[in-house]
């Protein structure tokens, strides 16, 4: 019968254990039947076991990290600090970081939080260089990551949240024990894929906003030289509070994108405190057949822009390529320009915006002048 | 966190290459619940599988660099897990007389992941259930393939049962899962 050998095709297929013929002949089988289809999305889409993330597992997880630390097993010079707390208190740990950056320059930052000896913690400043790659991640409690410009790295914080930082970026996250919650601080773009923690609310903090996620997947664009912010969500719930609207809460549900801009109210331009922010809720549109999955952009080194400002293009190629961009006439800064650039240089790039608007550039070492 | 190949996959790396804690704190959530349940069928003690699921994670980050030529790790560590609770069982002069045909692990409660409620809430639960019906060896047998990525053949081996005998649960699961999800959504 058709249906059992579906069904067996399907079995195969979910094991992995399927050959080219038989691949094909299901494709086949799911082309043809409407009720095949949905039953093969419908499995092949989801994972069915839950993750427990229990006491039990807590306690013997302890067991084991506490026994491996006196061992000298996780830390690479051999010398570390460490505190077992009381039984089941496992709620401070004294942790020891080890970066390593191209250069084989060792950064350690120690942080120290007990309930029996009240330390302060100490934070070094780490930067990466170059950390194109590389994935790296902290089990210190209070930690500052910073990208250069021309480079990306990714990272896991001590709670399993990942976040991927975009060139120029600055993070800060403090999740000490004792903390209602735990919060980052961001300067610059970063994407993040937010663990899961209902008692402890996941806050992030800029300039111009502060979200607090209920979902998991987001993109934050928060660069201060950027006079504009923006956060898009992917998946879930996020809850945004404007920073000079407090007590306002947005909320935005996915595929929707927040820009907060700052318009100028008093007629000096230097005067901060006159700059208000105005805001808008677009909902993205994802036209189909766009073969730039817009979640991946800057994390796969493409560079989209829609109908942007040259100024913030600028901004954005400065930060990926490492270079400086001056404007010689003012009103340059407002010419627009849309466009998907992928593996392309800097002076592709440059001649092909200049197609579409034309301009006049030259480029001096890393730096670039651009007239009209 | 999923328990798709390309995470474990991601996970290896970062053990064993940058020797990361935090992914190993991950991976071993990930399996406690699974491989603990699968050693106590065979020992009987919480407390023995618990110490040799401990002696196992800690072996994974001794390989250091070796971690990352297993290519099917929770084949790897069910396999592993099977053959030390064997072990223990042997020195015991005990044996093991019932098969392994129970995973106990999978929760009855709803899931609070606020995500999955967002976008799979009805489809996730109502694969929980008809795989909560599902009799003991079938119910493993797919949870096995599926969520652990087990091939047919590994997952033979595991249970010392023939492949052509998994092909058989496999049907039978996913033509329960197509009768349930189907009765389900006739209303």
């Amino acid at each position: 019968m058709e249906y059992d050998r579906f069904i067996l095709l399907l079995g195969k297929k979910i094991g992995r254990d399927i050959s080219n013929d038989e691949s094909i002949e299901l494709s086949d089988m799911l082309l043809k039947n409407e009720q095949f289809r949905k039953l093969h999305d419908q499995l092949l889409a989801n994972s069915i076991i839950l993750n427990t993330d229990n006491k039990e597992t807590e306690a013997s997880w302890y067991a084991l990290f506490y026994k491996m630390k006196l061992e000298g097993k996780f830390s690479d010079d051999g010398e570390f600090d460490s505190i077992i707390s009381e039984k089941n208190e496992a709620i401070f740990e004294n942790a020891d970081s080890v970066f390593k950056n191209k250069l084989n320059i060792t950064w350690k930052t120690v942080s120290l939080m007990t309930l029996l000896l009240a330390c302060i913690a100490l934070v070094l400043g780490i930067n990466f260089y170059k950390a194109e790659g590389p994935i790296v991640a902290s089990d210190a409690l209070i930690n500052n990551i910073r990208t250069e410009k021309g480079s990306k790295t990714h990272l896991i914080l001590p709670d399993g949240s990942k976040v991927w930082m975009n060139a120029d970026s600055k993070l800060s996250y403090d999740f000490g024990a004792g903390n209602s919650n735990r919060t980052v601080f961001l300067q610059g773009e970063a994407y993040f894929d937010v663990a899961h923690n209902e008692k402890l609310p996941f806050i992030i903090k800029t300039g111009k906003f502060s979200i607090k996620v209920l979902g998991t997947a987001f993109n934050v664009k928060a660069y201060t030289a950027d006079n504009i912010a923006e956060t898009i969500l992917y998946r879930g719930k996020i809850e945004v509070e404007l920073v000079d609207k407090p007590g306002e809460v947005l909320t935005l549900k996915p595929n929707e994108k927040l820009v907060v801009k700052n318009s100028i109210v008093a007629a000096d331009n230097s005067d901060l405190n006159n700059l208000m922010s105005s805001f808008e809720i677009k909902k993205l549109e994802l036209s189909e057949g766009d073969s730039v999955s817009i979640e991946n952009i800057w994390r796969n080194n493409i560079l989209k822009f829609d109908n942007q400002r040259f100024e913030l293009v600028a901004n954005d190629l400065e930060r990926h390529f490492d270079v400086v961009i001056h404007f010689e006439q003012e009103e340059i800064k407002d010419y627009k320009y849309s466009g998907v650039v992928g593996k392309e240089s800097i002076d592709e790039i440059l001649e092909y915006l200049s197609l579409s608007k034309k301009f006049n550039y030259i480029k001096k070492n890393d730096t670039i002048y651009i007239a009209k | 966190m999923k328990l798709t190949a390309k995470e474990i996959t991601l996970l290896q790396f970062q053990i064993a290459s940058e020797r990361c804690v935090e992914s190993f704190r991950t991976l071993y959530f990930l399996y406690y619940d699974s491989i603990i349940n699968f050693g106590v069928q065979i020992i009987k003690s919480k407390e023995d599988a618990e110490e040799i699921y401990n002696d196992l994670m800690l072996k994974l980050w001794d390989k250091e660099k070796n971690l990352l030529d297993i290519n099917n790790l929770s084949y790897y560590l069910f396999k592993s897990m099977k053959n030390r609770c064997l072990n223990k069982l042997k020195r015991s002069n005990a044996k093991l007389l019932d098969p392994i045909i129970d995973m106990d692990f999978i929760n009855e409660s709803r899931s609070n992941d606020p995500e999955e409620r967002l976008l799979h809430a009805e489809l996730l639960d109502s694969l929980r259930e008809v795989i909560q019906l599902m009799p003991p060896k079938r119910k493993l047998v797919f949870i096995l393939i599926k969520d652990y990525s087990l091939s047919y053949k590994e997952t033979a081996t595991i249970l010392d049962i023939s492949v052509n005998t998994i092909e058989g649960h496999m049907s039978a699961a996913l033509k329960q899962i197509d009768a349930y999800l189907k009765s389900k959504s006739d209303f």
